[in-house]
């Protein structure tokens, strides 16, 4: 405890932290807020900045690491009654305490602005979890690189190991240690959180062993067996993570939350605080379509009726359920349901599909722009917005003959003539 | 012999050492008593190789090196005696964000200085260097001396039964080396202090024993006043103990 105590009074993090709370506050709220309704979403923002800040904390700590090679303290170390081991972990101690701190204060922020806007159930503690572990992990890797790097570079190798690292196993669902969002129809599995975190444990294990081992005080032969279990430990850790599968897996759908009008827009609990605005865009769609479209008795949203698809995910079905990512997208999803497909011809396709494709954007565009009362959704095809304005500021009769139009290439595109 | 509660703290027997292919001493035989020795030596002799063994930085080659009971050849030996050894190194190094309690205090830790009695010692080793009024500053705003005077507080903190400083009054003024030495006598009223130094009248003033080393070999080993009486009628040297120490070396031709 002694010792923990100086080494946090003089962590070089302690005068860091501020910039790098500061940085996780801005990565955290600095982008878009869509997380602050819904729990899932916001405990995964939670841990989102670790993407960024882990590697600033592994440079900070590889460069306090590095302070006895630096001073050349290291000689004064080896000649002391406590190995090696237990000062490197009051020091590695002190630098995860700071580190753990900066995290925990972006992430109570995050949930605390969340509370605020009243989403239905509990943080998800399981996020949290795994941006400590990331964090946890990344910083003692960082130390690690301290004590066995130069100490000029140590500090560059830690922040570009800790992003490479994060960034490259995120696409791969066995191996990610950090996501970018956290959507309710999926969940962290317990098993592979477990499995990383032991790769920290592990990872601790390594740093105080090289440690020991940089002691090189050949008579302590305990050394070695300690650094071959610490070196068994990281592989057997590694191999855990391979073997105990994704980090996210479907989430047993609740009894969702639907609105009362027609039609009924049905949506997980945890997004309860949107199904009014989705309602109300719903039961724009009947009129905006001028009764020209089929609309679904029921919107669902994606994996209340089976698997939902995603990154981290095996593909679901069916493919048009609302995402509410947005607002828009939800929107997006309704209307797609509603645009008819051309019917399949396997022996005989059209030739040029592009007209067709087009056909169904512009009844797309249509009934959007009529359910919000805006073109501006389009204002990057700009030819499409050109005939949109044309087309809804004539009467509804044209606007008929026009969607008819559209609908007559849709309903033949799909076969050559 | 009686390590523990006797007069007798360090005990050498047919010591080797050296680095790679060199060699610094071949069967080199001492005992230190409890009380000041001062290690005398050109440079080259092998004073810093000794107290590197002593401190255990450097692990013997051969022989037997025994510290406050324990043989640090093995493993659990140094251990043990690490915990008995306080070392000033020659290059003192530190870390310069410490304040100086924290850096005294670290190494009370590093020591196995039991952590209930650790501000007591800790304000004892510091108020023996006189350094209470800076024990808030950080060391890197100490002077030359005055981290000197940090090292020795670390060597001395918890009462260790034997301290090995290199070369400690370099970087001190005349009235700290003063200080210094009244410190040094006192400390060697419970422990064997040794002293590496090219300062005679460092070894004149507060030592109790001297040894001569040269060319890793051992020249001389008496009292300060034996060292003195060894002095030819022609050595070089401004005082009797310089000539003493000229004589056992082979310089006693004035120049």
């Amino acid at each position: 405890m002694t010792a923990l105590l100086i080494e946090l009074r003089r962590s070089p993090l302690r005068w860091w932290a501020p910039g790098i709370v500061a940085l996780t506050l801005l990565l955290s709220f600095g982008f878009e807020a869509s997380w602050q309704d819904v729990w899932s979403q916001a405990s995964a923002r939670a841990q989102y900045p670790v993407l960024f800040v882990a590697p600033v904390l592994a440079a900070a700590a590889a460069w306090s690491a590095s302070r006895t090679r630096r001073r050349g303290f290291d000689a004064h170390l080896h000649t002391m009654y406590r190995p090696r081991w237990q000062a490197e972990m009051a020091h590695l101690c002190a630098t995860l305490i700071y580190a753990a701190g900066c995290y925990l204060v972006g992430a109570v922020t995050v949930l605390v602005v969340a509370a605020s806007a009243g989403p239905p159930g509990l943080p998800w503690p399981s996020y949290l979890v795994l941006g400590l572990i990331a964090t946890t992990a990344v910083v003692t890797v960082g130390h690690l690189l301290g004590l066995l790097t130069p100490p000029l570079i140590s500090p560059v190798l830690a922040a570009v190991f800790g992003y490479l690292a994060i960034v490259y196993t995120y696409p791969y669902p066995q191996w990610a240690f950090w996501v970018v969002s956290g959507r309710p129809q999926a969940e962290i599995l317990l098993p592979p959180l477990a499995a990383r975190f032991v790769v920290a444990v592990a990872l601790v294990l390594v740093v105080l062993t090289a440690a020991a081992w940089s002691a090189r005080d050949l008579r302590n032969r305990r050394s070695r067996p300690a650094a071959l279990l610490a070196v068994v430990a990281l592989v057997g850790s590694l191999a855990l993570v391979d073997t105990a599968g994704p980090l996210r897996g479907h989430r047993e759908p609740p009894t969702p939350v639907c609105s009362e009008g027609t039609p009924r827009v049905c949506v997980w609990p945890d997004h309860a605080l949107r199904l009014e605005r989705l309602a109300t865009l719903a039961e724009r769609l009947p009129a905006a379509s001028l009764g020209l479209l089929d609309v679904p008795d029921t919107f669902y949203e994606e994996g209340l009726r089976g698997p939902a698809p995603g990154i981290t995910m095996a593909a679901g079905r069916p493919p048009y359920e609302l995402t509410l990512q947005s607002e828009r997208s939800a929107l997006a999803m309704m209307i797609h349901q509603m645009i008819p497909h051309s019917p399949e011809c396997p022996g005989n396709p059209a030739p040029d599909l592009r007209e067709v494709s087009r056909a169904r954007d512009r009844l797309f565009a249509w009934v959007y722009s009529r359910t919000v009362d805006s073109t501006e959704a389009f204002a990057d095809d700009q030819p499409l917005q050109e005939e949109l304005d044309r087309v809804l500021v004539t009467p509804e009769p044209e606007q008929v003959a026009w969607v008819e139009s559209q609908l007559a290439i849709v309903d033949a595109g799909g076969c050559a003539a | 012999m009686d390590h523990q509660n006797g007069s007798l703290l360090i005990t050498i027997n047919g010591l080797r050492q050296g680095y790679r292919r060199r060699t610094v001493f071949d069967d080199l035989h001492l005992t230190v008593e409890r009380g000041v020795t001062g290690i005398l030596g050109p440079n080259g002799a092998g004073k810093t190789t000794l107290l590197r063994t002593l401190a255990t930085v450097t692990p013997p080659q051969a022989g037997t090196v025994t510290v406050a009971g324990h043989d640090v050849g093995t493993a659990r030996g140094t251990r043990a005696a690490r915990r008995r050894i306080g070392f000033l190194p020659q290059d003192f190094r530190y870390l310069p964000s410490f304040t100086v309690r924290e850096f005294v205090s670290y190494c009370a830790w590093l020591r196995g200085v039991p952590r209930r009695s650790l501000p007591g010692p800790v304000n004892d080793a510091i108020e023996a260097v006189g350094l209470t009024e800076a024990a808030r500053l950080r060391l890197r705003q100490l002077s030359g001396g005055m981290l000197r005077r940090c090292g020795i507080a670390q060597a001395i903190v918890g009462d260790p039964d034997v301290v090995l400083l290199d070369e400690p009054t370099a970087g001190l003024d005349p009235l700290q080396r003063v200080e210094f030495r009244a410190l040094i006598r006192r400390l060697g009223t419970s422990a064997a202090v040794i002293i590496s130094t090219h300062l005679v009248e460092d070894v004149a003033a507060a030592c109790d024993r001297v040894h001569v080393l040269a060319d890793g070999r051992l020249r001389f080993s008496g009292t300060p006043d034996e060292l003195s009486a060894a002095a030819a009628p022609d050595a070089v040297g401004d005082s009797p103990m310089e000539r003493g120490y000229a004589t056992v070396l082979g310089r006693s031709v004035a120049a």
